[in-house]
């Protein structure tokens, strides 16, 4: 499984634990905003994430850099995967 | 917390302004100092002086204009957040709040009491007393440089870091805006549009500040952060988004009404501090560690000299000292206490869990998360099936943010020599 498979699974799973619903379609030009997801469904995410694939790209970053949409989000797990 | 600190006035502050400072935004309203004053005097001409009065948030300019027209006038003041009175600890409260009048008394002068309730880190939340001497100390008091400050405000008023930020403003002569009540991205368009330059928030806040983008361009000068550790990733990425800002995280709490910050953009505290305490132009802060590894505030000699242990465990990483949790083992969830045992008890009304333990997972974007341990009964349902069950009743009977996160199963929680969960 991809990491943008794996990342689309454990959205829907977080928008499923905060009760929140997709708006609208998710491509790689959607603001995170827009997900339909806030910051603790966010932080769920990246939790699962960091449990299924062993990392948290966000804790690991030398220098900090936060994406804005979606496609930038999965841009960062593909990065940071080749440390692991 | 009574203190013998020099009194000062709300109202006396105000009328020093320059008339026509700006001081106050809030939705379609703006007001100069002078407009406020005489909403002010108007509220004090129509009501008769209070002795005990309970204050609602609702209408943040309202509460405003009566805070400042309370001060000095009524005896004692419980400050109503609005999410507090919304929640079932309200009516408790009251209660306290009436005991505490009655057993204090009406006094003809002397300060006003500020009753504010405490987040309630260790179950139900408590009131502590302040008076506006205690509540403004570690504030600047400088109207002729407050004038080049913009303060946003996305705190609740009346809670202890909301109320900093608006009596700072007020202290200082700078103007307020209000934009707490709004959802996450209009309060992003309200601080753009109205050219904010310095703003406090939680460390949760400013990282989705820096996930969403949005204040790029602000011209930020002051950036504060509170309320929750702060991390060196955070520090350093404000540090590069908002360069020109000056970077300060404040370490208080309500109860102790005393506090200290850090401005030299690392995490921690300076390990010299324990020795030496925190100079600042508001005077000297003594720290020191307890046997139970957690930090202890010194009051100023004014407000009685003694410690007060926060309950929050430090730890020595070379020459700093970092924060590494609460000794109950509380959570904070972006800002927002969670005790475990409560989640717990919770989760253990579901059928299928023979035992469960809830902790902290460190969470790189809100601090910590929920996290839960269960053990299922010979006879639970599936695990997707039981999580769902679990998922459920505690969406039913907690607030959201307390709600697990992250469940995984066990068979066996550690415990330690005395039989008690090992929560570490």
């Amino acid at each position: 499984m991809s990491y943008r498979e794996k990342i689309v699974e454990l959205l829907h799973e977080a928008l499923f634990i905060t009760e929140s619903e997709l708006s609208g379609e998710l491509q790689d030009m959607t603001p995170l905003l827009g997900t339909g997801l806030d910051s603790l469904g966010f932080a769920i995410l990246v939790a699962r994430l960091e449990e299924e694939l062993g990392f948290d790209p966000f804790v690991e970053m030398d220098e900090a850099v936060y994406p804005r949409v979606f496609g930038e989000f999965v841009a960062i797990y593909d990065k940071h995967s080749t440390n692991h | 917390m009574t203190s013998t600190l020099p009194t000062i006035n709300l109202y006396e502050v105000l009328t020093a302004l320059p008339g026509d400072r700006p001081l106050l935004q809030y939705e379609q309203e703006s007001l100069t100092a002078a407009e406020l004053l005489e909403r002010v005097e108007m509220y004090r001409q129509q009501q008769a002086a209070p002795s005990a009065f309970v204050l609602h948030a609702g209408n943040p300019v309202a509460a405003l204009i009566q805070l400042i027209a309370l001060d000095g006038v009524a005896s004692q003041v419980f400050l109503v957040p609005e999410s507090l009175a919304e929640s079932d600890d309200f009516a408790l409260l009251c209660e306290r709040f009436s005991d505490y009048c009655s057993a204090s008394g009406h006094k003809q002068s002397g300060a006003t009491q500020w009753l504010l309730a405490t987040s309630g880190t260790t179950g139900t939340p408590k009131l502590i007393a302040h008076d506006t001497a205690s509540l403004t100390r570690a504030l600047k008091h400088n109207p002729e440089r407050g004038a080049g400050y913009r303060w946003g405000l996305v705190y609740e008023p009346f809670r202890f870091a909301g109320l900093q930020v608006l009596l700072q403003s007020l202290m200082a002569g700078s103007e307020l805006i209000i934009c707490h009540q709004l959802p996450f991205s209009e309060q992003l368009s309200c601080l753009r549009d109205a050219k904010v330059n310095a703003l406090s928030a939680t460390p949760t806040f400013w990282r989705k500040v820096l996930f969403h983008g949005g204040l790029e361009g602000t011209p930020l000068q002051q950036v504060t952060l509170g309320g929750e550790p702060v991390d060196q990733t955070l520090l350093d990425a404000l540090r590069k988004y908002f360069p020109q800002a000056r970077l300060t995280h404040i370490y208080a709490a309500t109860e102790t009404g005393v506090g200290f910050a850090v401005t030299d953009g690392h995490e921690g505290f300076p390990a010299s501090w324990l020795q030496t305490g925190v100079r600042s132009s508001t005077g000297n802060t003594k720290l020191k560690e307890t046997p139970d590894g957690t930090l202890a505030l010194g009051r100023p000699e004014q407000m009685g000299g003694e410690f007060i242990d926060t309950g929050d465990r430090i730890e020595r990483r070379g020459e700093r000292i970092v924060f590494i949790g609460r000794l109950s083992g509380a959570i904070n969830v972006g800002g927002n206490k969670v005790m475990p045992e409560e989640v717990e008890l919770v989760i253990r009304q579901v059928p299928g869990v023979a035992d469960v333990r809830v902790q902290g997972k460190g969470s790189s974007l809100v601090g910590e998360l929920v996290s839960c341990q269960i053990v299922p009964t010979s006879d639970a349902p599936e695990p997707d099936l039981l999580k769902q069950a679990i998922l459920e009743t505690c969406r039913a009977s907690l607030a959201r943010f307390k709600v697990p996160a992250l469940i995984g199963f066990t068979t066996e929680l550690e415990t330690n020599a005395t039989g008690k969960l090992v929560r570490k």
